[in-house]
């Protein structure tokens, strides 16, 4: 084996131009792919994220009807407690379950603030300001003033709202709202910090206000409309799922619906058909490469008839000849994946940095994702890119080497 | 002709490497047909839909209020004039026009409540301009100056609403005040506009007004023209010609965020066409450089023999030429067949969107189908073939290059 390897590096010499490009070739197609990967990866892992955080948590409890009427902000459908406990008791039982490390309950209503000239319409949030600012990005994103703090009239809102409704942090603002009991009522709160993001819920949509101001309000004392579990990992949450369900289902718990944040947006579910389907793009790329390789291969078995028959007649195995020529279709990947995971991480490295502006196209999407999308600059894209580089070209290799190997030396020997 | 003919012959010298070669391109093209083809038929139903059932051909509009449009408010309206609407009709094309008021609504059916837009609509006129009496699935369209209403199916399945019910809408008058109106569902719609599905109530223009207390203003006047491709030309026309604050609007600006995003497709759609023809330049690359060593000697006897060089670049453009033809042909074939498939059957939107409500910012929503463009065919042929003899000049003059005698006894 060793001695083959040895003559397949030698080979590679052989014609350094002709090597050259079949290297370039899947340079290219790998560099590319490791791109694409950090690229999308960046897109996904950034918008999974904001879907846990502002939307799903890692599991959703809510309210079996409330799924429907979510878009309503309805607040007949809210999470009161159990059979014999109430809400608080049920959050520490919850939070006691293993790989539960944080329970949060959000309250959220549609609210008003009149301005001069129109009604700004806008979402209410009651939270836990401690708890948002452990599980969200919040705190990074909160460029003015601080986070609201409970049993405070006091409201934190993006940059975008606040030019619409012409207030600044310190100012106080009047806000009207449907309570629970379907009245119309108004409450002034300070408003006490500023968020600024790229993102349109955080900037010009939700407005955020402590949860026990917002059940006062509302005349939901001991109620919310949602409770997001957060454990340590995402990719945990159906493991500790069936634990969460089953507590739900004894202590009478019934008209609840726990859900995994891959089952709490169908956005999310589209984001991983298309991960899968983006695989098989790069096996496309690298099988479009891996075509010039075989050229190459096809070139070099019948440039080196005469020897492959020699070496036939002097006793090398069919099998060791095929041996042979994968190897060097497997160099010529070696190099090339090599090469070409470097570049690409050098370009990942590179735009992790700057990003790509999406915000003009995205303005019209109704989903939760950051319109300027960074790619992650990971070792895992360019080990992934290496990997399904040198496989399938040396996978490929095997149709020109087995030419080779079926010629018969007494054959290929007379052959000019 | 004589390079080209010995071209061609060098081309089936090596029949499977060159049809491998030339796959490399057939996929690319392939592939750009298929996502152009996909790309233009979304486009044009996403127009259509923008034109027949939001912004008609041309919007005329206070510039005011344009800019603030979104926010539906109940300043700088337009106070209608006999004189404004001759002006109007003296447009290039002019079919129809109507006049319609927006605000902004919350619907309420006594347990929760819903921001929607609320739009008054003149009846008589209104099917003249937009179709949105042909998508009614329920019931028939309000009456005039009655408090009757329509909406989207999907709301009212929302807000639990059935035809004869009556929905309560909360609106802010102009004094700011607020007020509401009883309105009758009579009729219930499913258009291919999501959004207008999701969001959007219409009642008579008379009633709207009346409670909103603006008199007879309205938000904007809606044209339709013969054409779609008028309205850019005739929009800037009768914006020069109306002056002081009226601005006329095309449907083109309307769908201003659907326009950037196509365009932002379009330029991915290029990348990963450059993408996949880099592939194959550097596959034709190879497939010169494999042909001038196979045929060094040969090369070699004809430079003896007093071929000059810029021959034999040509004979190797020819050969790159023939397989950019070859390929361009397999592709064309290949994504005309793509696209007929797509076209026979229809993709589902809900497929493309894994079931959800998500229509990536398209206003579309049912079966959609890819559409054809002459234009796009020629240029990618066109564009295949440029690179793949782009591609060979280099290894070309590579090969030409070679002094005839040590190409000879090039072992």
């Amino acid at each position: 084996m060793n001695f083959l390897i040895n003559i397949a590096f030698k080979n590679m010499f052989r014609n350094r131009l002709r090597t050259v490009v079949s290297i370039l070739a899947i340079a290219f197609a790998v560099m590319i792919i490791v791109f694409t990967r950090g690229l999308l990866d960046g897109m996904v892992a950034d918008t999974y994220q904001l879907y846990i955080h502002y939307d799903t948590g890692h599991i959703k409890i809510i309210d079996k009807e409330y799924k429907q009427k979510e878009k309503l902000l309805s607040l007949n459908y809210t999470v009161n407690g159990l059979e014999n406990k109430s809400l608080s008791e049920m959050q520490s039982d919850l939070n006691e379950l293993p790989g539960i490390e944080m329970v949060i309950p959000r309250l959220k209503f549609g609210a008003a603030v009149s301005t001069e000239e129109e009604l700004v319409q806008m979402l209410a949030w009651g939270v836990n300001g401690e708890k948002e600012l452990a599980f969200t990005n919040i705190g990074r994103e909160l460029t003015k003033g601080r986070m609201v703090e409970a049993g405070k009239r006091e409201v934190v809102m993006g940059t975008k709202l606040l030019e619409k409704i012409d207030r600044s942090v310190g100012e106080k603002v009047t806000m009207v709202y449907t309570t629970a009991f379907s009245s119309f009522q108004g409450a002034t709160f300070e408003i006490v910090g500023e968020i600024t993001s790229n993102l349109p819920l955080l900037n010009e949509e939700a407005v955020f206000m402590p949860i026990d101001t917002a059940r006062e309000l509302l005349y939901l004392e001991g109620e919310s409309t949602e409770l997001l579990l957060v454990g340590a990992d995402r990719n945990q949450a159906e493991k500790y799922l069936p634990a969460v369900k089953n507590y739900l289902d004894q202590n009478g718990g019934e008209k609840y619906l726990a859900q995994s944040w891959r089952d709490g947006s169908t956005f999310i579910q589209l984001l991983e058909v298309s991960e899968t389907i983006y695989n098989f793009i790069y096996l496309f790329l690298v099988l479009l490469a891996s075509i010039v390789v075989i050229n190459t291969l096809v070139m070099i078995v019948k440039e080196r008839t005469q020897e492959i028959g020699m070496m036939a007649a002097l006793g090398l195995k069919g099998r060791e000849i095929m041996m042979l020529l994968i190897l060097e279709g497997s160099a010529m990947a070696l190099v090339g994946s090599f090469f070409g995971a470097l570049g690409g991480g050098l370009i990942n490295y590179y735009l992790a940095g700057v990003g790509f502006d999406y915000s003009a196209a995205f303005q019209d999407i109704d989903v939760l994702m950051n319109p300027i999308i960074y790619p992650t600059a990971k070792i895992e894209h360019m080990i992934f890119g290496f990997a399904i580089g040198l496989v399938v070209t040396s996978l490929t290799a095997v149709i020109p080497a087995r030419r080779a190997a079926k010629l018969e030396p007494t054959e290929a020997l007379r052959e000019i | 002709m004589f390079f080209l003919k010995m071209a061609l012959k060098n081309l089936t010298r090596h029949k499977r490497r060159t049809v491998i070669t030339a796959l490399i391109i057939a996929f690319a093209i392939l592939i750009y047909i298929l996502t152009e083809g996909l790309m233009l038929g979304m486009t044009e139903m996403s127009f259509n839909n923008i034109i027949n059932l939001e912004s008609g051909h041309l919007q005329v509009a206070n510039q005011e209020y344009w800019a603030d449009r979104r926010e539906l408010p109940l300043r700088d309206l337009i106070t209608p004039s006999a004189e404004v609407e001759t002006e109007l009709e003296k447009t290039e094309g002019f079919v129809a026009l109507t006049e319609r008021l927006n605000f902004s609504v919350n619907l309420n059916n006594g347990i929760d409540e819903l921001p929607v837009t609320g739009v008054g609509i003149d009846l008589d006129q209104d099917s003249q301009v937009f179709e949105l009496d042909q998508y009614l699935v329920e019931g028939r369209m309000p009456e005039s100056g009655s408090s009757e209403v329509i909406m989207g199916a999907k709301l009212a399945e929302l807000m639990d609403f059935k035809l004869g019910d009556y929905a309560i809408m909360l609106i802010r008058t102009e004094e700011k005040t607020f007020n509401t109106i009883d309105g009758e569902i009579v009729g219930l719609f499913n258009t291919p506009h999501p959004s207008l599905n999701d969001s959007n109530i219409f009642i008579s223009l008379k009633t709207a007004q009346q409670s909103l207390n603006v008199e007879n203003q309205i938000s904007q006047y809606v044209l339709r023209l013969e054409d779609q491709d008028q309205a850019v030309n005739a929009a800037a026309a009768l914006s020069q010609r109306l002056g002081g604050d009226l601005s006329a609007y095309s449907w083109k600006d309307s769908a201003e965020s659907l326009v950037t995003m196509l365009e932002m497709q379009a330029i991915e759609t290029q990348v990963i066409l450059a993408i996949i023809l880099t592939m194959a330049a550097v596959g034709i690359v190879n497939t010169v450089i494999l042909s001038a060593l196979e045929r060094m000697e040969e090369l070699g006897m004809m430079k003896a023999l007093g071929m000059h060089q810029r021959e034999i670049v040509y004979t190797f453009m020819g050969e790159a030429a023939g397989i950019g033809i070859i390929g361009g042909i397999m592709g064309l074939i290949m994504g005309s067949i793509g696209l007929l498939i797509f076209n026979l059957n229809g993709i589902d939107m809900a497929a493309l969107t894994a079931g959800g409500d998500v229509t990536y910012g398209f206003p579309l929503s049912g079966t959609i189908y890819a559409g054809w463009e002459i234009s796009s065919f020629v240029f990618v042929f066109v564009y295949g073939v440029s690179i793949s003899v782009l591609a060979s000049i280099f290894p070309a003059l590579w090969a030409a290059r070679k002094d005839p005698v040590k190409a000879i006894y090039h072992r």
